[in-house]
């Protein structure tokens, strides 16, 4: 038996999506396409950690958005999201704050009725607030015991400073210090039409839209204020190595990385590739030496995260504490190969190839052109150039990738945590 | 509403096909119909192993991921109780890659040495990171152990001991593959952009000359519980926290869509019962949820929650009781019928636009023992009554039948 020859992705192109202008200056952009009667609407605020005034004001906000409106209580609103079968959801990340509706045609327009009332009228009540730090507070309490969670916080706390939106420890003592007025002022200032963009996905007609645009586009809330926020600079890393020992712990959780580029630099694609062949997928150099030669680790990986203002490359693994040392080793070896050695082009390849499926299944029906179109909408790069970062991915030669690896897998800047 | 076709090859392969012309993408999905229930109780933990070394290569193939990466392609698989799923998503232009790949690996399977000690040692670490170095990771090995008497769901998936795992030998391997992986205990579906023609001539021509083999199963029986048990254990973690698990109906049984619906009466949706009485209201716990197992044979169903710093334990068994016992007494409202309908209705039809989600549900359905389980379940959990919510509380819902594992924290000594 011999492997049928392997076909390679030809085209992959990418539906523009339909564009809607409501008249309180909110833009809509939608998908459609999916068989079902169902609907994804994300509200996307420009807003997240970074313009937060106080740490954790953005998530509380957001979190507290089904606290309560002048017209119903918090329980009258989850009583009626569930009722509808729909799913509310709202939470801040380093880049936005997100609202997202999953609802089936015949409760769109009830569903949106609740999600409006919330958005204009959320009072953010004392006692919801209250509940939801001592849940917070609980939850913290059991991540303080996981090690891989210790480990992500020391390093962004170390990447980015302790006062920075990425960088700063979410403590008990900062969740007591919430006020309600904070997430007043939050939201008064943040979730506003003017802040707004909306995504649409799933199947619409006509119908949907105007129940849409009759509810959203009637929204007015208005704020006086503008929201100005500095970041600080980032920090000269001060110890490039930190480690902590836990009893009784069975595996060391390890993190190493760096700063890096964002999507809009043109080193972005080809060092997605160079990602994926070090550590970004099961073939990857990381998981086939590190796991699958060497039995050391469950999983190995690393990944470029991109937020607003920076970009984080980071290696990330749970690995046996007896051969912590060789792990480390072996993670710095592999780095230096791709940096002296030209990388094999069957092995290029494969990557390659792994790569474009991936893209291309980003293009596969509404809910996935949707989260791509997103993703770049939220970083602010034009959808055009989804189409060019295929190219560039392959054009990408062994040359390429060994000077993309020279360039930014600089290990001596790199930071390196250990926690178990 | 899911299309599908279904055929059995002679050598007792099953066969399901669904079409879907709006994507680039086909998967194949191949469902072994073994699982950890399948292991000798001395030796857990090994239909799991057993699914590592299913990627060492085969016969002619000496590398499984690779090809299937180069045709742009994505796979991964999964142990449970019940069965072995193994799925590969590709572009449909490269569709007999997988195929040539699987129907080699269920035959020719690369067993050697090597790849045991590797994966191992590596099943060993994901122990290790899900089941050791986690607060509570062991939980469900307590609770299991304690619920059932003889069935082999009294051990999880990913074994008892890592000695078990640690032990094994290449003869356990050999035997298990030529025990289980045999085309009459697997089922195929091929779902995406490829017409039923198409597919039926390819799964032939690649499945089609693989030899017969019978494979037995055995049946499990479950004495019925007659008194509560309770656990406690002191361990390193910062909250306390109990789990209550009550046996329940086999998947199969009309009864099994009743257990779920009372599960997502009691915690599925912000509004539900425990979160709302018993988080919100009464503080005793910052989070709880109740579940259902969803095993093929007799299932659990179980209530979890996280108790409130400083709260009573005990006064917090009490209101979970107080909630369980409700059902006994009280009919639930039409508008709580009416949530939990909507919300499965939703869930659905969400589910039904995911290519490889549809594609193992159809496995899993035929596993089953009805493919078309997939399109009749909406039907069945629709039709239920608020008669037979009592009726099915106050049968599972008693204290006689109660499992109880109270997780505390050493300080609490």
């Amino acid at each position: 038996m011999t492997l049928p020859t392997i076909q390679h992705i030809e085209h992959i192109l990418f539906p523009k999506p339909s564009v809607f202008h409501f008249k309180n200056g909110i833009t809509a952009y939608g998908y459609s396409g999916i068989e079902n009667d169902i609907l994804r609407i994300d509200f996307i605020f420009n807003a997240g950690r970074w313009t937060e005034k106080i740490p954790l004001q953005a998530e509380f906000t957001a979190r507290l958005i089904k606290s309560g409106t002048s017209h119903l209580n918090a329980f009258e609103i989850e009583e009626k999201i569930d009722t509808f079968g729909s799913t509310v959801k709202c939470d801040a990340g380093n880049n936005t704050v997100t609202l997202s509706v999953y609802c089936m045609h015949k409760y769109l327009d009830e569903t949106l009725v609740v999600v409006i009332d919330c958005l204009n009228n959320c009072c953010y009540h004392q006692h919801e607030i209250d509940i939801f730090k001592s849940r917070k507070i609980a939850n913290l309490l059991v991540s303080q015991e996981k090690n891989d969670y210790i480990a992500d916080v020391l390093f962004r706390k170390s990447l980015f400073g302790e006062t920075h939106p990425y960088g700063y420890e979410t403590t008990a003592e900062i969740i007591n210090k919430i006020t309600q007025q904070n997430l007043l002022d939050y939201f008064n200032t943040n979730l506003i039409p003017t802040n707004c963009t909306v995504f649409i996905a799933g199947k619409y007609e006509q119908n949907q839209l105007e129940i849409i645009e009759k509810h959203i586009g009637n929204w007015n809330k208005k704020s006086t204020e503008i929201n100005q926020v500095s970041i600080p600079e980032l920090p000269v890393l001060k110890d490039n190595k930190i480690s902590i020992k836990k009893e009784k712990s069975v595996q060391a959780s390890i993190i190493i990385g760096n700063i890096s580029i964002q999507r809009s630099h043109e080193d972005f694609s080809g060092l997605v590739l160079l990602n994926t062949i070090f550590g970004g997928y099961f073939g990857s150099r990381l998981m086939s030496n590190i796991r699958e030669e060497k039995g050391l680790t469950y999983g190995i990986y690393s990944s470029l995260s991109l937020l607003k203002k920076h970009a984080v490359f980071s290696i990330q693994t749970d690995t046996n504490l007896e051969n912590k040392e060789l792990c480390l080793q072996e993670i710095y070896l592999e780095i230096e190969r791709l940096k002296n050695e030209l990388i094999p082009n069957d092995e290029i390849t494969i990557a390659r190839n792994y790569l474009l499926g991936k893209y291309l299944h980003r293009t596969d029906g509404a809910f996935n052109q949707m989260e791509l179109f997103k993703t770049y909408y939220i970083e602010d790069v034009n959808i055009s150039k989804f189409e060019a970062a295929v190219e560039t991915i392959r054009q990408q030669d062994a040359l390429s990738l060994q000077r993309l690896a020279q360039k930014y897998f600089l290990t001596d800047k790199m930071l390196e945590v250990i926690v178990g | 509403m899911i299309n599908f076709s279904k055929e059995v090859l002679p050598n007792g392969l099953t066969f399901i096909h669904h079409h879907d012309e709006t994507t680039p993408f086909v998967v194949v999905n191949t469902l072994y119909n073994v699982g950890s229930k399948d292991e000798d109780e001395k030796r857990t933990g090994f239909a799991h192993l057993f699914e590592h070394l299913m990627f060492s290569g085969s016969k002619h193939f000496p590398d499984f991921d690779k090809p299937l990466q180069e045709a742009s392609g994505e796979n991964n698989a999964f142990t449970n109780n019940d069965y072995t799923n193994y799925y590969d998503v590709v572009p449909v232009i490269n569709i007999e890659i997988p195929l040539a790949l699987e129907a080699d690996r269920m035959t020719h399977l690369n067993i050697n040495k090597k790849s045991l000690n590797v994966q191992r040692k590596v099943v060993c670490e994901e122990f290790k990171e899900n089941y050791i170095n986690l607060p509570y990771g062991n939980a469900w090995h307590l609770l299991r152990e304690m619920t059932y008497e003889k069935h082999p769901y009294k051990w999880p998936t990913i074994g008892k001991e890592l000695k078990h795992v640690e032990d094994a030998t290449l003869e356990d391997v050999q035997c298990f593959y030529d025990k289980y992986y045999q085309p009459s205990n697997a089922i195929l579906v091929v779902a995406g952009n490829v017409s039923k023609e198409n597919a039926s001539r390819l799964v032939t021509t690649y499945f089609g000359n693989i030899e017969p083999k019978k494979v037995e199963h055995k049946t499990f029986d479950e004495p019925i519980q007659t008194a509560a048990k309770t656990k406690t254990v002191y361990e390193d973690v910062p909250l306390n926290m109990i789990y209550i698990a009550f046996k329940m109906c086999d998947r199969l049984h009309p009864d099994y869509y009743i257990a779920d619906l009372i599960s997502d009466i009691m915690s599925t949706g912000n509004s539900s019962r425990l979160t709302q009485r018993l988080v919100k209201k009464e503080k005793a716990f910052v989070s709880i949820e109740a579940y259902i197992t969803a095993s093929n044979d007799i299932g659990l169903f179980c209530v979890e929650g996280k108790i409130a710093d400083g709260y009573d334990i005990e006064k917090a068994t009490d209101l979970i009781w107080q909630e369980l016992t409700l059902l006994h007494i009280e009919k639930i409202t039409d508008v709580e019928l009416l949530k939990c309908k909507n919300k499965m209705l939703t869930t659905t039809k969400f589910a039904e636009s995911n290519l490889l989600s549809t594609a193992i549900s159809l496995a899993y359905y035929e596993v089953l023992g009805n493919a078309n389980l997939i399109n009749e379940e909406e039907e069945k959990y629709v039709s239920i009554v608020t008669d037979d919510v009592q009726r099915y509380a106050k049968e599972i819902f008693v204290k006689e039948k109660s499992n109880t594992l109270f997780y505390l924290k050493k300080s609490a000594t």
